[in-house]
């Protein structure tokens, strides 16, 4: 069957295919360190595929913006595909802005936003009607944001909107729903411990980002026990503004019957005061190399390893994320997959990342799973891969393959006018330049195997790592001295 | 037989006028042209034009689960969907031909290790270190000659380079799944990479995969509090029919499968006649349905073994399990419940949503929020092929117990067997049912995976839409009988996780009172 191909080649004419050949020429170019292929990839190669139509979307096309008098950035789209209202809300009011005193406080607010009732509505009347017409609300938080997102039926659109500025505008922080609230956050606190790939994140953060920055502050039982009313009130009035507000409004409407509901709802929300916005804590990175144990007595353990990397300003972040998809963030296209898992069945689960999006430094990951006694082993693989991704060039095959899996699979980012939307309005948010999405691919495809070693050899550091393990034992200790000087942590207890 | 057998739509009417919230405005709104075909072959297509993005997504089922694995080689269904990513005699492999006998010879070796060190202690026999060593040593060697051919994970690499997202399978009770997303324009590069691994597979790496899948086996279940505790359950919950042993296997026979093994279980399962398409996207189904016959049409067709016939015998009192596991306390019950496609099986649906599904659901707004007893709280029934089971899972707040929770459970359960539910409660349910669906299938990969395991389970695809007019056609009074009939102490099993080494038994009995302060064990 892999004789019979299609025999004539399509004509290649747009911009994706020839992406494509673009790809092809690099491999073709370079002689050396040609990968080993199966009969298979060769008569795979020689497929041609039709053109496809992408048209990347933009701001004045697909999706309308306008700024509202009290400084509201709203994006807009009609979307016919589907009788529905969705909406979505971003402000810069996640925990980072929180008071240092206040630990928390942005997490309960997120909650209580959607869950405390409003002031023309009991929580417990809210969840009904919410629950009887099929609408939902829900609130998130992160370090940076909260975030409001909604949808209804289109029918319903009135309705659903008005409950959702409701939330916005008029929320209730009822005693009642906050007190469960906390409960079942303090409950889960005790539980920390139970998840060993979770504890394994929070453990990390602690040890990378230490006390002097919020993220290295886990909340505590006392902390959460702490907060009052009055908290999530000053956090609300703060944060929860029109001109801190980005609102996504997308349904089975015109856009301008969608400005005119938001401008019902939202328009007459005055700013009051000028928004005052904190200085964010900034992130020191520290390199050290070492390793923390936080014993466990299971089968399996779960470790972490890295340091810090880079935030999104930073121009190589395009040949990093291409370095981190070879080395390990490519799933089973990368490196650290394929020898730690395929070749020596060490893990299931295992893959890096080293994020390139962050407004402030973040952090490169390795996580891997396996049982104890090959702990000291996975780690050894994993570090040895970044070391030989700074001391050698990736392979023209492994670029090209990298650089066709972005290029090929960018149609899968606009399958919905709702996720066209979200996506500009966060780029807007971010602050990236309007044409961000326009040249995106182009950046991609400048990427040269000498970018990809040099931001290895800049920004991986195999001899500056920290390595944190949840579970081990104690026979396997004395190897673990081999990536650095080992220290214990304590299981945090349930209080 | 070209002709395309019928332009089908897909309707949904999705809800009566009586209780038309949400009704008409859906139905109107999954009107998709859906061919249907089926291969001479035996094979079945289901296509589902939908234009909204130039992609299409493809789920490939095959009705073998772990219910099909005999005593012994339980994970043996999921060692193998673990497998058909590792080649074919096309892909895979530098030279497939010389590769093949080393493949045999380690096939081989490991058959005399696992004869030296585990059949002849079960014969009362002493293993021979020195032989032990010698096959051991002779295996690394051939494994090390057997690696120099191998391109690792060329398929996912090859779809990658393509586009494709979503590269994954899956395996359950009752059927092995594959899926991808792909640019419309690749559809070809589907059918020749999926044909050909049904075709001529090769299950190279195979010792490998396995120790990978005993650690995916020590992630999901030995370390994890709740994948203990619901393996122990359902391994109680049901007695005869094969449902009582985990999809991943048991550690015993997972560390002894072999390939010969997963080469024969393939060769009967893995048949065009048992297996279904469905593809949803940008798609052409006449140009579908020619790429489907020139890739799959040659696939030969084989015997397939009659479906075994399993029937849970009625339950005869309440079975209470108690796994020790250094964890929080957790609550998990399980009642009896029919197999998919009962007509009991609506009702029970619906009284899953009355107690379970949403912020105002009765057992959330009773012990989560008003009594404050549990952080969190699920219910459901679980239909599968034989036999059905109905779940209600709930995570205790300290320093409340086991006991408490259950008994709260209890008189929510009694209230629904005396007072009946009323019109508007029944009204929201009926909606959250109808918006819940629309969700799942607003994308590609969600309606493919809907149908097709429709498709699989009840022998017709427009069951997912059918299911939708039975689900609103239930009453108040169905649901009082649904819960009279099936959630009964006698028919369930209640286990509960509570805190311990596990690796003592101490006494029986679930709701230990558990205090406030119980310390970590360190180590």
């Amino acid at each position: 069957m892999l004789t019979r191909r299609r025999g004539v080649p399509s004509r290649i004419s747009s911009w994706l295919a020839l992406a494509i050949l673009v790809g092809g020429c690099a491999v073709a170019g370079s002689s050396q360190q040609a990968s080993p292929r199966s009969p298979g990839f060769a008569l795979v190669q020689q497929m041609s595929f039709a053109p496809l139509e992408l048209a990347i979307p933009r701001v004045g096309r697909e999706v309308e913006r306008r700024v509202l008098s009290n400084g509201l950035v709203l994006y807009l789209a009609t979307d016919r595909s589907l009788p529905v209202f969705k909406a979505y809300a971003l402000f810069r009011a996640g925990s980072l802005y929180e008071e240092p005193s206040k630990p928390g406080v942005a997490q309960f607010t997120a909650s209580q936003l959607r869950s405390g009732g409003t002031d023309v509505m009991s929580f417990a009347a809210l969840d009904e009607e919410l629950e009887v017409l099929g609408i939902s609300i829900e609130a998130g938080v992160s370090s940076e944001t909260i975030s409001v997102s909604m949808s209804a039926l289109a029918k319903d659109a009135d309705r659903a909107l008005e409950l959702f500025a409701d939330i916005l505008r008029r929320p209730a922080f009822d005693a009642t729903p906050l007190e469960t609230y906390r409960g079942r956050v303090t409950e889960d606190l005790r539980r920390v411990a139970e998840n060993p790939s979770r504890l394994m994140m929070q453990e990390f953060s602690r040890v990378m980002y230490t006390e002097a920055h919020p993220s290295g502050r886990p909340l505590t039982s006392a902390q959460a026990r702490a907060i009052r009313r009055e908290d999530l009130l000053a956090h609300f009035r703060r944060f929860l503004r029109p001109d801190n507000m980005f609102l996504a409004v997308v349904g089975d409407f015109s856009v301008d019957e969608l400005a005119a509901k938001v401008q019902g709802r939202l328009g007459d929300w005055s700013a009051g005061s000028p928004l005052d916005l904190p200085t964010l804590p900034a992130v020191a990175p520290r390199f050290e190399r070492g390793v923390y144990l936080v014993p466990r007595d299971l089968t399996q353990s779960n470790i972490v390893l890295g340091h810090f990397g880079i935030r999104r300003s930073n121009p190589d972040r395009y040949a990093i994320q291409i370095m981190d998809m070879i080395l390990g963030g490519g799933g089973f296209s990368s490196r650290i997959m394929e020898r730690v898992r395929s070749e020596e069945g060490l893990a299931y689960s295992v893959s890096s990342s080293f994020p390139t999006t962050t407004r402030d430094i973040g952090l490169f990951r390795v996580t891997v799973q396996t049982k104890n006694e090959n702990v000291p082993r996975a780690v050894r693989t994993i570090l040895d891969e970044m070391t030989r991704m700074r001391d050698s060039p990736v392979t023209p095959a492994e670029l090209a393959g990298a650089k066709d899996a972005i290029i090929n699979s960018f149609v899968f980012r606009f399958t919905s006018r709702f996720s066209i939307v979200t996506q500009l309005l966060t780029l807007d948010f971010d602050e990236y330049p309007p044409n961000y999405l326009d040249t995106l691919l182009d950046r991609y495809r400048a990427v040269t195997r000498e970018d990809v070693q040099r931001v290895a050899r800049q920004y991986l550091r195999p001899d500056d790592t920290t390595v944190l393990v949840v579970g081990g034992t104690a026979q396997i200790e004395p190897a673990l001295a081999a990536f650095g000087p080992v220290s214990r942590l304590p299981v945090p207890a349930a209080e | 037989m070209k002709r395309i057998l019928a332009f089908l739509t897909i309707s949904a009417v999705l809800l009566l006028a009586t209780y038309a919230v949400a009704s008409t405005v859906l139905a109107d709104n999954f009107r998709l042209p859906v061919t249907e075909r089926t291969l001479k072959n035996g094979m079945r297509f289901l296509i589902v034009e939908r234009r909204e993005s130039p992609t299409f997504a493809a789920y490939i089922r095959f009705k073998v689960g772990s219910v099909n694995e005999v005593p012994g080689q339980t994970g043996l269904t999921h060692l193998l969907e673990h497998m058909m990513f590792k080649g074919t005699n096309h892909f895979g492999s530098t030279d497939p031909v010389r590769e093949q006998p080393l493949l045999a010879r380690i096939d081989a070796l490991h058959a005399l290790l696992q004869a030296e060190k585990r059949q002849k202690r079960l014969a009362g026999a002493v293993p021979d270190p020195d032989r032990v060593a010698t096959l051991e040593k002779e295996l690394a060697g051939l494994e090390e000659q057997a690696k120099r051919f191998i391109i690792r994970n060329e398929l996912w690499e090859i779809y990658r380079r393509n586009g494709g997202t979503n590269l994954n399978a899956s395996t359950s009770h009752d059927g092995t799944q594959y899926f991808i997303s792909l640019p419309k324009n690749r559809l070809e590069l589907w059918a020749l990479l999926e044909s050909d691994r049904m075709r001529d597979p090769v299950f190279r790496e195979f010792y490998t995969e396995r120790d990978v899948v005993q650690e995916e086996r020590r992630q999901r279940v030995d370390t994890s509090p709740r994948g203990q505790l619901m393996e122990a359950a359902v391994g109680a919950a049901f007695t005869a029919v094969p449902y009582r042993h985990p999809v991943l296997g048991w550690p015993g026979d997972l560390e002894n499968l072999n390939r010969p093994q997963a080469q024969a279980y393939f060769k009967t399962h893995y048949a065009p006649n048992n297996a279904l398409v469905v593809l949803v996207g940008d798609l052409d189904p006449a140009e579908v349905i020619r790429v489907a016959e020139r890739y799959f049409g040659d696939l030969p067709p084989q015997p397939i073994p009659p479906a075994p016939i399993f029937e849970e015998p009625p339950q005869r009192g309440e079975r209470r399990i108690r796994v020790e596991f250094p964890a929080e306390p957790q609550l998990l019950m399980l009642y009896q419940a029919p197999p998919v496609g009962h007509p009991d099986s609506y009702p029970l649906a619906v009284l899953g949503a009355l107690l379970g599904d949403g912020r105002s659901s009765r057992l959330y707004k009773r012990l989560v929020d008003e009594r404050r007893l549990v952080t969190s709280i699920a219910a459901g029934p679980w239909f599968l092929q034989y036999a059905g089971l109905f779940v209600i899972q709930a995570t205790p707040r300290a320093p409340h117990t086991l006991d408490e929770v259950e008994a709260a459970v209890e008189e929510e359960i009694a209230l629904l067997k005396t007072e009946p539910v009323s019109p508007r409660e029944m009204l929201k349910v009926r909606n959250q049912t109808v918006f819940e669906t629309v969700e799942h299938l607003a994308s590609n990969a969600g309606l493919a995976s809907r149908l097709g395991s429709a498709w699989a389970l009840t022998g017709d695809w427009r069951s997912l839409f059918s299911d939708q007019d039975k689900l609103t056609a239930v009453t108040a009074e169905d649901v009082r009988e649904a819960a009279k009939r099936y959630l009964n102490p006698g028919h369930r099993t209640v286990a509960s996780l509570v805190r311990g080494t596990g690796t003592t038994v101490r006494g029986a009995g679930a709701g230990r009172p558990l205090g406030a302060r119980q310390p970590w064990d360190p180590n």
